[in-house]
């Protein structure tokens, strides 16, 4: 099961241009793009691209190394994935040897997507990071700094658990009020 | 084929300039020649509106393409003013982004749904020097059958606990925002 | 800033609308809008389920003892009109429950057997118009699907010379009993090149005694191979992946007609058939409930077997 958000329909993606095979048009070329991008996103770990198409591969990368992690490398159609997905054979042994391993006890999804800045001047592509979880490279987003003891958030917090404590007092006060006007009555 | 009778006169008068031509240089045998020919070529004189024609002159490939795309119909101007101010190409750069906001590391702006850019550039050009550090083979050409591991200047120490994993040495400090507890595997992320 | 992106972005030319992690067995087409929904009198699921203030409950006759472990792996191609609809956005999950609740009911009245795609099966229906007030077919079931109460098969005979083929609804009051006379599978999903064979190879006899399969082995596959006639055809055979048919001996220029429509990256295209199919853990939760009950059904059938066979000393 894909735990992340996904589409209800594929991107068509279609006219696609591939460095080897040069124009490919249709479904045909959009399997083809995606297969480049889910070779690329196992070798390296972090790709860069268009954020359509980083949205896109992330589906496919997740379900493969799913299937991987279910099925185990004896499989047979589990195999013929890896060798259709994968145009880089030896990251068929990377995925089995590497990646299933690294997910096995995963309970959320197994990668990450960012969008970057728009570069201006320029056409205003989209562009997006898709990396595996995991990877040996920095993090994208810089570390998130603890601010428990920023003075703003010492006041609120104290500022919050005085309006809890009011409130538990207000609230037994009303009780009490409404037992003993149902003992007068 | 709808092509204009002016254009027709020009492919013909080209046509038949074009047939002079090489009759002169010797392609083609004179008109008057009764011979078996080799080529089935029809008189040219007799027609100016030779659509019939099985020769085809290198204009006319060039002329067909174009003359088949055509608009069929006027746009009316309802449509055309709809494309022309829809929101796609026109609205959207006049809108104000109210999302800019400045990132807590650097100061740099940067949209509120994207990353900073001038923060990743630091982790991009880190992550470069790594990739090289690992060398060209490992990178591209066979990736390592188990997980990947850098050490910077001064972690020798820890070497025995990642027995097993592919250990790249990096000749530098580690940078401080680096953090060191990113090497482990993450249990049960979130 | 969240692991991952639940933002939408703001389309005024497109719209598309992004499914959370929660939801996201249950997705809404590109086309429409939230807010359109409503409009055609249809709440979404996820609306009743925030308005609800108790659990779906399970059935109030399940006794806790019985547990649904060991759930056969091949109970889902037993029990497939039990999964949900391929197509999400026609599914709802209260119709389901109550559906499959029906289902439940059903079998435990009448005894809908295991069966395939190539098995041949006898079916009695109630007929108003017969003398004794029912009708009988027997056939090779051709074609097998539907969801829910709309589960269906479809049986093929020759009957005087003229081919018949009859679509039955599985859980129609109607269907007085459904039996297997012959339990296999066939090498293809579809039978219906059958149209375009010999009348040989779909006529059953109606008289047919049933060949009993032991308890607990597998199901014999049927690799024969059907030879069809000469075409013209009702559909094109040769650019169908049919195992159960013998070579075509077509001229070449079909096969590579055939050859140039193809689309042999289809069966590559992992989010398309994980799209189109319902996902393991929704599978297994359902033909673990589908074991339970079955369970109990069994259970009670052998009480009332034994109270028969009481009475009768």
């Amino acid at each position: 099961m894909l735990r992340f958000p996904y589409r209800a329909r594929p991107r068509k993606m279609s006219r696609q241009r591939l460095p080897e095979e040069g124009i490919i048009v249709g479904q045909e070329g959009r399997l083809q793009r995606l297969r480049q991008l889910v070779t690329g996103l196992v070798r390296y770990e972090r790709i860069e691209t268009v954020y359509q198409h980083c949205d896109e591969t992330r589906g496919y990368a997740e379900r493969l190394i799913h299937t991987a992690i279910r099925n185990g490398d004896q499989h047979q159609h589990t195999m013929e994935m890896a060798d259709y997905w994968l145009n880089e054979k030896d990251l068929i042994y990377k995925l089995f040897d590497v990646l299933v391993p690294r997910y096995q006890n995963y309970s959320s999804a197994f990668t990450n997507i960012y969008r970057t800045p728009i570069v201006y001047p320029g056409r205003g592509t989209e562009m997006g990071i898709l990396e595996l979880k995991g990877n040996p490279w920095p993090d994208v987003l810089p570390k998130q700094r603890d601010n428990r003891y920023v003075i703003s958030n010492v006041l609120l917090q104290a500022a919050r658990k005085d309006y809890n404590t009011s409130k538990e007092s207000r609230k037994t006060k009303n009780e009490l009020n409404s037992s003993s006007e149902n003992s007068e009555t | 084929m709808a092509a204009p009778y002016g254009m027709t006169r020009l492919l013909g008068s080209f046509r038949r300039f074009e047939h002079a031509l090489f009759q002169w240089m010797g392609f083609y045998p004179p008109p008057g020649f009764q011979a078996e020919l080799v080529y089935d070529i029809q008189p040219v004189e007799n027609h100016v509106n030779n659509q019939q024609s099985s020769t085809k002159s290198i204009l006319q490939d060039i002329f067909d393409s174009i003359l088949l795309a055509v608009p069929k119909s006027r746009r009316t101007a309802e449509k055309k003013r709809t494309r022309k101010m829809s929101m796609k190409g026109h609205y959207e750069y006049a809108i104000p982004k109210n999302n800019i906001i400045a990132c807590l590391e650097c100061g740099n702006w940067h949209e509120k749904e994207t990353i900073c850019g001038h923060c990743y550039q630091t982790v991009k050009t880190e992550t470069e020097e790594m990739q090289e550090a690992m060398g060209l083979d490992a990178l591209k050409y066979d990736a390592p059958r188990s997980e990947v591991v850098f050490l910077y200047d001064g972690e020798e120490q820890e070497r025995p606990k990642y027995d097993g994993k592919y250990i790249v040495e990096m000749k530098k400090q580690r940078p401080e925002w680096f953090s060191k507890n990113l090497m482990t595997k993450a249990h049960n992320p979130k | 800033m969240a692991s991952y992106s639940r933002r939408i972005l703001p389309c005024f030319w497109k719209t598309t609308k992004l499914l959370t992690f929660e939801d996201s067995a249950r997705r809404v087409p590109c086309r429409y809008h939230q807010e359109l929904l409503p409009t055609r009198n249809y709440l979404l699921p996820e609306t009743v389920e925030e308005h609800r203030k108790s659990e779906l409950s399970k059935h109030p006759e399940l006794p806790p003892s019985i547990t649904s472990e060991n759930v056969p792996a091949d109970f889902r191609f037993v029990y497939p009109e039990f999964l949900p609809d391929p197509q999400y956005d026609r599914r709802d999950s209260i119709r389901e429950r109550l559906e499959r609740e029906d289902m439940y009911r059903r079998r435990a009245v009448i005894d809908i057997p295991e069966f395939y795609v190539g098995s041949i099966m006898a079916v009695t229906v109630s007929d108003q118009y017969s003398p004794n007030k029912e009708n009988r077919f027997v056939g090779i079931c051709i074609d097998r699907g539907g969801v829910g109460l709309r589960a269906f098969f479809i049986l093929r005979n020759v009957v005087d010379g003229q081919g018949i083929e009859i679509m039955y609804e599985m859980y129609n009051p109607t269907l007085q009993s459904i039996q297997v006379l012959k339990l296999e599978k066939r090498v293809d999903d579809k039978l219906y090149y059958l149209r375009d064979a010999p009348q040989e190879y779909s006529t059953f006899p109606f008289d047919m005694d049933p060949i009993p399969v032991p308890k607990g082995s597998t199901v014999p596959v049927n690799k024969m191979k059907v030879q069809l006639n000469p075409r013209p055809w009702l559909e094109r055979w040769e650019r169908q992946d049919l195992q159960g048919v013998e070579d075509l001996k077509l001229e070449q220029r079909f096969y590579d007609k055939a050859a140039k429509v193809a689309k042999p990256w289809e069966k590559y295209d992992l989010m398309k058939w994980y799209r189109e199919n319902t996902n393991e853990e929704e599978r297994d939760s359902i033909m673990q409930e589908v074991h339970q009950r079955k369970r109990l059904t069994d259970i009670e059938k052998s009480k009332r077997k034994t109270k028969l066979a009481e009475r009768k000393r």
